[in-house]
C-alpha cells in the first residue's frame, strides 16, 4: 500500500527526517511513538505533501504510484487522509456544506443529497456529535475534543483507503476516546483493507486499536520496532533508555 | 434595481434619478439590489429595529449614503458588493440617544476602488460596530478610510471597527481606522488586517480533496460570507460572483 523508501526531509534548513524508510501494507496498523521533536509529525505532513516539507531526497510509492508527483488533493483523491493534530476552524462555511463539498469532489460532483444528510446524521450520532455541529462553522468554536470527533465524522464520510491519525488523541477525555477509537474500529470493520498510521505520544491508546507494528523514532529515524509490547516498554523505560538500547539493537 | 420588503412590512420611500430616500420604520427588514441613484439616503425612526440587505453586482455608482439614526433606533446594515473604479462617501449619523448602527459590509475589489466611512455620534448613548471584510484580486486596489466621531460630552459611546482585507494577487492596499474621541468616557476598539490566506488553511482543505482554486474559494465564501446577515438565495448570489471573479 504505502512504501516510504530513504526519504529525508527538511524544514527551514533543519533536517526532520533523515533516511527514514518503512513499509505499510494493505489492511495493516503501525503506530509511531516518539519524543517531541523527533520527526513523526513530519512525516504525516510529508506523506500528504505539505509545500512546507522540502523532501530531499528518497521516494513514496502509494498503491504503485509515486505520490511525490501529486499534490496534497490529489493524494487525498487517491485515498489517503489525514486527521490533524490541530483541525483549523473556517469561518462563513457550514460544517455540512464542506463535507457535502469534500463528498462531491471525491465522488466527481455526484452525490445523493438525502443519503448524505442520512450519512452525517448517522455518523454524528455514532459519535456522540451534537446536531448542531453540522450546521455550524467549521470547527469553529468547537472543543478539542469535538474538533477530533469532527476529523472522525470527515473521515467516515470520504471513506478513504489509507489513514494517518496525527495525535488523535490529545483533546479527548478517557470516554471520547473510547468513542473515537471504536468508530475507527467499525470503520476498519467495514473496509478491512483500510491501513492505518498512528502517530502518538500516549502508549495508551494502544489497548484501544491494537497495532501490527510499534515504531519508535528519534532525530528523524526509526531506532526500534516491534508489537504493542514495545509501547508497555516505553512506559517503563522512556524514550531515552530505549534510544541507548538502540545503539545496540542496530 | 429592486427595492423590496423583505417581510411584507410595506417601505416607505422616494426615488428619482439622482436619490433613493428611504424612510425606515418599526420592524421593517428591506433588500435592495442594484440601486441606480447616485445618492441613497436612509432615515431610521425612533424606536425602530431595521434590517437591510444590499447586493450591487453590476456597474451601478450610487457614490454617497447618508445613514441618519434617531432615538433608541437600531439598523443592521449589510451589503455585499462588487466594487470597481470609484469613489463613495459612506455618512453615518448617530442622531439620538441609544441609536446603534451595525454596519457589514463585504467585497470583492478587482480594480482600486476609494471608500470613506464617516460614522458621527453625535448623541449620547450611541454604538457603532463596523465590519469590513474585502477580497482583493487582479487589478484591485482599495484606500479605505473609516473615521469615527465622537465629541465632547457624548458620554457612554461605544464603537468598535474591524476591518479585514485579503488579497489573491500580488495586491497593496490602504486602511485608515480614525477614531476621532474628544469624550473620556467611551469604549472604543479597533483592529486592521490586510494579508493573504493562511497556507495552513489551504493545505487543510487540500487534504480533503479540495483543489487550490477551489480552497481559495472556499475561503473567500467563508470570510466573505461570515460578515454578512443575508437570506441563503442571497448568499448563492455573492457565490455566483466569487465564481466569476
Amino acid at each position: 500500500m504505502l512504501e516510504i523508501n530513504k526519504i529525508t526531509v527538511q524544514v527551514d534548513d533543519k533536517q526532520l527526517l533523515k533516511d527514514f524508510s518503512l513499509k505499510i501494507d494493505k489492511g495493516s496498523i503501525h503506530v509511531i511513538m516518539g519524543p517531541n521533536g523527533s520527526g513523526k509529525s513530519t512525516l504525516s505532513r510529508t506523506i500528504m505533501g505539505d509545500p512546507r516539507y522540502q523532501l530531499l531526497s528518497g521516494k513514496i510509492i502509494f498503491n504503485n504510484q509515486d505520490l511525490l508527483t501529486l499534490t496534497p488533493d490529489q493524494r487525498a483523491r487517491e485515498g489517503i487522509f489525514l486527521a490533524f493534530q490541530n483541525p483549523l476552524e473556517i469561518t462563513g462555511v457550514s460544517n455540512a456544506d464542506f463535507l457535502r463539498t469534500a463528498l462531491g469532489i471525491k465522488q466527481s460532483g455526484s452525490i445523493n443529497l438525502y443519503e448524505f444528510i442520512k450519512k452525517a446524521e448517522e455518523y454524528s450520532s455514532d459519535l456522540k456529535i451534537k446536531s448542531d455541529l453540522l450546521s455550524r462553522g467549521l470547527n469553529v468554536g468547537f472543543s478539542g475534543g469535538e474538533k477530533k470527533k469532527n476529523e472522525v465524522l470527515q473521515l467516515k464520510i470520504l471513506e478513504p483507503k489509507f489513514l494517518i491519525l496525527d495525535e488523535i488523541d490529545s483533546g479527548l477525555d478517557i470516554d471520547s476516546l473510547k468513542l473515537v477509537f471504536k468508530n475507527i474500529k467499525n470503520y476498519l470493520k467495514d473496509y478491512p483493507d483500510t491501513s492505518v498510521l498512528i502517530i502518538t505520544h500516549n502508549n495508551k491508546i494502544l489497548k484501544y486499536l491494537v497495532p501490527d507494528y510499534v515504531h519508535i523514532i528519534k532525530a528523524g529515524k526509526i531506532v526500534r520496532t516491534g508489537t504493542s509490547d514495545l509501547g508497555d516498554l516505553l512506559e517503563t523505560e522512556g524514550y531515552e533508555q530505549l534510544g541507548d538500547e538502540d545503539e545496540n539493537f542496530k | 434595481m429592486k427595492i423590496l420588503s423583505s417581510n411584507e412590512l410595506p417601505i416607505d420611500y422616494q426615488i428619482n434619478k439622482e436619490e433613493l430616500l428611504i424612510r425606515a420604520k418599526e420592524k421593517q427588514e428591506i433588500y435592495l439590489e442594484n440601486v441606480t441613484c447616485s445618492r441613497i439616503k436612509i432615515e431610521v425612526f425612533e424606536n425602530s429595529q431595521i434590517i437591510i440587505r444590499e447586493i450591487k453586482d453590476e456597474d451601478v455608482k450610487p457614490s454617497q449614503y447618508d445613514i441618519i439614526l434617531k432615538e433608541n433606533s437600531q439598523l443592521s446594515y449589510n451589503r455585499f458588493h462588487k466594487l470597481n473604479n470609484y469613489h463613495e462617501d459612506i455618512n453615518i449619523h448617530l442622531s439620538g440617544e441609544k441609536s446603534k448602527i451595525i454596519y457589514n459590509a463585504s467585497f470583492l475589489i478587482t480594480d482600486p476602488h476609494n471608500c470613506c466611512l464617516n460614522i458621527y455620534h453625535d448623541y449620547p448613548l450611541t454604538t457603532s460596530i463596523i465590519n469590513n471584510h474585502g477580497v482583493i484580486s487582479k487589478e484591485g486596489y482599495l484606500d479605505l478610510t473609516v473615521n469615527a466621531y465622537v465629541p465632547k460630552g457624548k458620554i457612554k459611546s461605544y464603537l468598535k471597527q474591524e476591518n479585514k482585507v485579503i488579497f489573491l494577487d500580488d495586491n497593496k492596499s490602504v486602511i485608515k481606522p480614525n477614531l476621532l474621541i474628544e469624550e473620556d468616557d467611551v469604549e472604543a476598539f479597533h483592529g486592521a488586517s490586510l494579508g493573504k490566506f493562511n497556507d495552513e488553511e489551504i493545505f487543510y482543505l487540500q487534504t480533503r480533496g479540495f483543489d487550490k482554486d477551489s480552497a481559495t474559494k472556499l475561503l473567500v465564501r467563508g470570510f466573505l460570507y461570515s460578515n454578512l446577515d443575508f437570506k441563503e438565495n442571497m448568499f448563492c448570489r455573492i457565490n455566483k460572483n466569487i465564481s466569476e471573479e
